[in-house]
């Protein structure tokens, strides 16, 4: 096993080149990296994020440095207990509020990089997007397009309906 | 002159995402939502009603239909209106009495609000 390092910063790669220096206990929100570096030691290279470009990057390096100081949840906390809820905190909300492009990029991102308090804040950012809206809203929110034939249009009509209904 | 080409249509950016993370995104749906989600398209249909066991934790999830469907059961494991005992907002609400024509009533029980279903019909009174 490598020896602990004490080093105060880590560069990290972008998969378009660019080299960001952050703080340790920053990057360190990153389970991946932090794994990585009680694996490596000290690394004095720029450590390569394959899947993330520069602006997902910088806004990823944004939440973890906003986050730096919160409690790290155990790993085997039981999932129930952060999923009850759709509370978003205010900063987060603000955070979140970027085009769906973005929105969806942090989250393959925070995927990625296991982080798994901000994987939470974007899926719930996109389950409150979803959360009052008819079907045919979801559909132009998301641009799916609607490929039922008319039969299942009619079996889904009445599976809306209650007995009574008929 | 030469013809434009019509721009094509912007991905589907959540049908794009990995199956996990739309389960993910699924986990923090209610009863309702999931139910409306999987009325948009057949991938995503067939998905929400693969996983019962989201299902089972979402919020307002009735596992017995509290009254009998027009076939008897709740459409073979489909998740269907007679699966949501509770909804949790006004906008929720509002577009259940959409898509429902019923009545959706407010309630208040141990300092927390919900919305339940009620057999009326809207437009009847």
């Amino acid at each position: 096993m490598a020896t602990p390092s004490t080093q105060a910063t880590v560069k990290l790669q972008s998969n378009d080149n660019v080299v960001i220096e952050v703080e340790r206990a920053i990057a360190e929100r990153s389970v991946l990296i932090k794994n990585m570096l009680e694996d490596c030691g000290e690394v004095t290279d720029a450590i390569p994020i394959s899947n993330v470009n520069e602006s997902i990057l910088r806004k990823v390096i944004e939440w973890c440095e906003h986050h730096k100081n919160d409690p790290v949840a155990a790993e085997n906390e039981n999932d129930d207990s952060r999923k009850k809820t759709t509370d978003i905190d205010e900063w987060d909300q603000k955070f979140m509020n970027v085009d769906q492009e973005m929105l969806f990029e942090i989250i393959l991102a925070a995927n990625f990089l296991d982080i798994k308090p901000l994987l939470d804040t974007g899926c719930k950012t996109v389950a409150n997007m979803i959360k009052g809206k008819s079907p045919e809203e979801i559909r132009k929110l998301f641009n799916i397009q609607n490929d039922f034939t008319p039969e299942e249009e009619e079996q889904i009509r009445r599976e809306n309906e209650w007995a009574e209904d008929r | 002159m030469p013809q434009q080409t019509p721009t094509p249509p912007a991905p589907a950016r959540l049908l794009l995402l990995p199956p996990e993370l739309r389960l993910e995104i699924y986990s923090h749906c209610t009863a309702f939502t999931l139910l409306l989600l999987s009325q948009t398209c057949t991938a995503l249909r067939a998905e929400i009603n693969s996983v019962p066991d989201i299902l089972l934790r979402s919020y307002g999830y009735a596992p017995s239909p509290p009254c009998p469907s027009p076939s008897g059961s709740a459409a073979g494991g489909i998740v269907t209106i007679k699966n949501i005992a509770r909804i949790q907002t006004a906008e929720e609400a509002m577009v259940c009495e959409e898509v429902t024509g019923r009545f959706v009533e407010s309630r208040v029980r141990y300092g927390t609000g919900c919305f339940v279903l009620v057999a009326g019909r809207k437009g009847r009174w």
